[in-house]
């Protein structure tokens, strides 16, 4: 097996800027992977890169093969520089890297074509990036690679725009095309690779019957489990929709089971698409941050010497420490203890269970159809309890009345907080305070959190049992009505009742949990 | 004092270039003026961002779109990635399909190519009037759907359309040759005086064709 | 005035330093920043002096270390644990805590620093029985330093100089430290506004502003790095190693950039976790401009020296402190 040299490597880290990678391995291409899938086998589509979790890895097969046509130093440095590029460059991370796929897919609506798309984008993005700035010997690589019919226009189109001769001709009218995409300039991505597909897509379809990998490695399992996370996080914030970000996390099912993504919980259970609707929800709601209060601890109530200052004259006698003091009474000489009362942390400050009441009737927005606010701003809340080790529970309601509500008694499973948290009832609305106070009587030190549009129909029912109970809670009414004024009025009085109002996603970071006007468990 | 950027002085900034940079550089300023032009037309023939169809509208607005571009240099390429502006909002926040249409028109009838190929599959856009007074020895050809009114006013060009028209098409065309590989709406050459439109999908309906002939999936309907 | 051994001595260690109330901490400010320690109106200054504090995570009977008690530390890192295996073979060794212990050296040193001897006669005595010592331990298979070998290196250090992106770099990073458009300068007791135009950058993720120290803090420990590791220059990948575990103590994260990163999974406690990716993401817009940094603080050399040109223009806070420092602003 070879290896690479050792100062190869240091050279093209310093060329690099250091990118915290670990050592390289040269390999030979993997026969059990051959085995199972059909498409790399021998002289086709075999990878000669591969990038997991960070580690590149060259397959030694090709490297002799390339070798008897160029150096093999220079084969090595061109290999290195396209694979640490696309680390320390494009696409950087998995949410890059779903955001060029989206733009894709917005042009050829095929997700296999779309996915091949972004994958050849992101090879002359870094290709040419190593180029111009790293002074690479890629073309020298390109000019001696075997080259399948998307090769070839692509290296005519490298011919173009690096001024190099990489022994390709032809594809004239499609290279006019595409030359014209600024590679290099990260914000005009999303526009680049729209024209990039465009362009390209027949060849693509052409391409999808006669499939061979790309040469220098597929793209989709460079990501680490943390960079997906990040990512989906940021793909919740960008989409439009619930439905435009299920539809993605679709199509990279097969890949977020690779990486064991989904093993966490996410994924099982029937519906893939409600599954794919409630990791929007958790991923959007990671993005936001909401202060939560916590209980305050307890004083013991007794004092203690806590430390010196210089006795002054006036100052009183039994304070003074004699050891500390020499035995002698001189300004200047004598230290005098200060005193300060005592903390027992056998009761910490507390982060007490959260019940979470949301409305789902038909006044609310479905939210697999739309963000909804409510749901989004109950996730925020769920996630600020669970951090503290806090448990939840749910208390979704329609018209209770007649059975639609659904209870999931307290607890710290996330999914199951999330599968009740999206369930839509879309029906009347009636919240029946009896079925809450079933949890109050379990743990009535709990906090509410309570998000509607108001617009309940046994709306006075509800007020006289908020302004009843003592627990903290956190009100957050959606949009403006008649009815949220009035609960206003009627809580206002209440310093245990906290209430927001949402409008836009910008309003939840406002919300702080468990905000009271004072505090009821204080003692002095 | 110590000069705290000394270490500096000797600095000299390594511009790398590659033949892309001078490219982009090129096309940007092309694009500039093309944006320009159009964002131009705009603010003359639209009052507060409405502008209405009308026989006299559209032969002002083509007037000026004509004046705008005239001393302009561009090329087919060019005329595609206008396109592609147009869907982007944050270049064009207020594109209307109309005076886009009729714009992109112009353009095509003063480019030097003879074949002007516009690949509008999978886009967000409808654009309407395109292939206005296409003129003799020109030919547009359009991969994906257009708007209404495609091909009014055909002056001798011929326009291929591999998707569907919608209503209007080949209205008041003179001479000249449409093909439409699917459907088309209502009203179809209306107040046509010459020329052929053959549509091989389905006419939604016939206009009042003063001469010229329309075919449908081979067969004559018009007159 | 008698001043303890502790204050004498020029290395110097605080086991457990936040056991140390708040108030007691401040006393000692002076004397851990730069020598001088001051009891009663007398005052005794350490010529050359090192200081290690040792801190377990916060529980019954511990304060918190105050800000600048924390700022005046060059570098925080973490004691690990050394694992199962290590530990238990620490644990086997048979009188491991007297394996570095010589009685007669210590009751030498302790003779001498309760003597009335001049500091400096002292001092000079007191390496002699550092030169004991290091006898003893080279017989353990140690290798002491000397003090010329110490100073040795020290010149060596001073002597590194950082590279332009090395010296770019840092100024990049304390740029987004201590930047604020809105107010002139980041300050703990003020905001950032909404919508501010920076909010990309460190300067929005944290609530105080980088000290002074750091800057030196990160030179020396970079210097040492690259002097360590054999090399001429110290750049951008010292500079980069080294700047988490300067920064970590020193910065008050805000509450969305915590949550943001806390429940990553890593191998550094959560306060080294933060700096080092607050470090990696300026490093990645550095490496974005690099050359257009590196130009600026040549244009601005140029402008300072009476050139009449214009400074470069550019989003990053940098290009701000640059045109600040010029007097452009």
């Amino acid at each position: 097996m070879k290896h690479i040299p050792k100062s190869t490597w240091l050279k093209i880290r310093r060329k690099h800027f250091f990118p915290p990678l670990p050592f390289p391995k040269v390999a030979p291409k993997d026969q059990k992977a051959a085995q199972k899938d059909p498409k790399i086998e021998e002289g086709q589509g075999k990878a000669v890169l591969e990038i997991r979790n960070k580690q590149i890895t060259i397959d030694s097969g090709f490297l002799s093969q390339i070798s008897e046509r160029m150096p093999e130093g220079d084969a090595i440095e061109a290999l290195l520089d396209h694979a640490i590029a696309h680390y320390a460059f494009c696409p950087w991370d998995f949410a890059n890297y779903l955001r060029l796929y989206a733009e894709a897919k917005r042009v050829c609506k095929d997700k296999d074509i779309a996915k091949k798309a972004t994958d050849h984008f992101m090879d002359v993005v870094v290709d040419t990036y190593c180029v111009k700035e790293k002074e690479s010997t890629i073309p020298s690589l390109y000019k001696h690679m075997e080259k399948g019919k998307i090769d070839q226009v692509i290296c005519a189109l490298y011919q173009k725009i690096w001024g190099k001769d990489l022994n390709v001709s032809g594809f004239d009218e499609l290279v006019k095309k595409l030359m014209r995409i600024p590679y290099m300039n990260k914000k005009r991505w999303a526009e680049g690779i729209k024209r990039f597909t465009h362009a390209l897509r027949p060849l693509l379809e052409e391409e999808m019957f006669n499939p061979a990998s790309n040469p220098l490695g597929d793209h989709k399992s460079m990501f680490s489990k943390e960079s997906i996370d990040k990512g989906l996080m940021e793909l919740a914030q960008s989409a439009s929709s619930p439905k435009e970000f299920s539809e993605l996390v679709n199509d990279f099912k097969e890949e977020l089971e690779e990486t064991g993504y989904l093993d966490q919980g996410i994924g099982r259970g029937k519906g893939q698409e409600s599954i794919a609707n409630i990791l929007y929800y958790m991923k959007l709601a990671q993005n936001y941050t909401l202060s939560l209060k916590k209980l305050p601890e307890k004083k013991s109530g007794s004092i203690y010497p806590h430390s010196h200052s210089p006795w002054e004259i006036e100052k009183p006698y039994y304070d003074i420490d004699i050891w500390t003091s020499f035995g002698k009474i001189l300004p200047g000489l004598t230290q005098v203890w200060n005193r300060k009362e005592g903390e027992i942390l056998y009761l910490e400050e507390k982060v007490p269970n959260c019940l979470i009441i949301i409305d789902s009737s038909g006044s609310m927005t479905d939210p697999r159809r739309n963000l909804s606010y409510a749901v989004l701003g109950a996730a925020c809340a769920c996630e600020a309890y669970l951090k503290c080790g806090s448990e939840i529970a749910i208390y979704n309601f329609s018209d209770a009345e007649v059975g639609g509500k659904c209870i999931l008694p307290f607890t710290k499973d996330r999914m199951a907080i999330y599968q009740s948290l999206c369930k839509y009832f879309g029906g009347g609305t009636y919240l029946k305070p009896s079925d809450i106070q079933v949890f109050e009587d379990n743990d009535n030190d709990m906090d509410i959190f309570f998000i509607t549009d108001m617009k309940i129909s046994n709306f006075s029912e509800v007020v006289n049992y908020f302004n009843n109970i003592k627990n903290r809670v956190t009100a957050v009414h959606i949009g403006e009505s008649v009815h949220s004024q009035r609960f206003a009025l009627s809580v206002s009085k209440k310093t245990n009742i906290s209430l927001y109002h949402v409008q836009k996603k910008e309003d939840i970071p406002k919300i702080v949990l468990g905000q009271v006007k004072e505090y009821l468990h204080q003692m002095f | 004092m110590k000069n705290p950027f000394s270490e500096f002085k000797d600095f000299r900034p390594k511009k790398r270039e590659i033949p892309l940079d001078k490219i982009i550089a090129s096309k940007e300023k092309v694009m500039q003026s093309l944006i320009k032009a159009y964002d131009k037309l705009v603010e003359q023939e639209a009052k507060e961002l409405v502008w209405l169809v009308s026989y006299h509208s559209v032969i002002r607005a083509y007037a000026s779109a004509e004046k705008t571009i005239k001393n302009m240099e561009y090329g087919v390429e060019d005329i595609e990635e206008f396109l592609f502006e147009i869907e982007d909002s944050s270049k064009l926040p207020y594109p209307i399909m109309g005076l886009s249409g009729l714009y992109v028109s112009a353009l095509c009838n003063r480019a030097k190519e003879r074949e002007i190929v516009l690949d509008l599959q999978n886009r967000n856009i409808a654009l309407h009037l395109l292939g206005y007074r296409l003129p003799k020895g020109k030919k547009l050809i359009v991969y994906g759907d257009l708007g209404d009114f495609t091909g009014i006013g055909l002056n001798g060009g011929e326009i291929w359309v591999e998707g569907n028209t919608g209503n209007w098409t080949g209205a008041g065309m003179r001479m000249g040759k449409m093909v439409i590989k699917k459907s088309v709406g209502r009203r179809t050459g209306e107040d046509m005086v010459g020329g052929e439109i053959h549509v091989e999908g389905k006419i939604l309906g016939v206009g009042n064709v003063r001469y010229g002939r329309i075919y449908e999936k081979g067969g004559i309907v018009s007159p | 005035m008698v001043w303890s051994n502790f204050v004498q001595l020029p290395v110097k260690i605080v086991d457990e330093i936040n056991r140390l109330p708040e108030t007691k901490q401040s006393i000692i400010l002076d004397g851990v920043d730069r020598g001088n320690w001051e009891y009663l109106n007398e005052m005794f200054t350490n010529y050359e002096y090192c200081l290690f504090a040792t801190a377990n995570y916060q529980d019954l009977g511990t304060f918190t270390i105050i800000p600048p008690m924390l700022d005046r530390f060059d570098v925080m890192v973490e004691s690990k644990h050394p694992g199962a295996n290590i530990s238990y073979l620490i644990g086997s060794f048979y009188k491991k805590d007297e394996l570095l212990r010589h009685e007669k050296c210590e009751k030498e040193l302790n003779k001498l620093l309760s003597s009335k001897l001049p500091y400096k006669t002292k001092m000079e005595r007191v390496e002699k029985v550092y030169e004991k010592f290091g006898k003893y331990l080279k017989k353990m298979g140690l290798k002491p330093i000397s003090k010329e070998e110490r100073r040795a290196i020290q010149r060596q250090m001073v002597g590194l100089e950082l590279d332009l992106d090395a010296n770019a770099y840092l100024r990049t990073l304390i740029s987004e430290l201590s930047f604020c458009y809105k107010y002139g300068q980041k300050r703990a007791n003020e905001k950032c506004e909404e919508g501010c135009h920076f909010t990309g950058y460190l300067c929005h993720s944290i609530k105080n502003c980088i000290s002074n120290r750091f800057p030196v803090s990160m030179k020396v420990y970079a210097q040492a790095l690259a002097w360590l590791l054999g090399e001429k220059q110290v750049n951008i990948e010292h500079i980069k190693t080294v700047a988490p575990y300067a920064l970590s103590h020193r910065l008050q994260w805000k509450e969305e950039f915590v949550a943001t990163y806390e429940k990553e999974s890593r191998m550094d406690p959560l306060p080294i976790h933060l700096a080092k990716v607050a470090v990696d993401k300026v490093l990645e817009r550095y490496g974005e401009q690099r050359e257009s940094i590196k130009e600026a603080l040549a244009v601005a050399y140029s402008i300072s020296q009476g050139e009449e040109i214009a400074p470069l223009e550019g989003d990053h806070p940098i290009y701000w402190e640059i045109k600040r420092d010029l007097g452009e602003l």
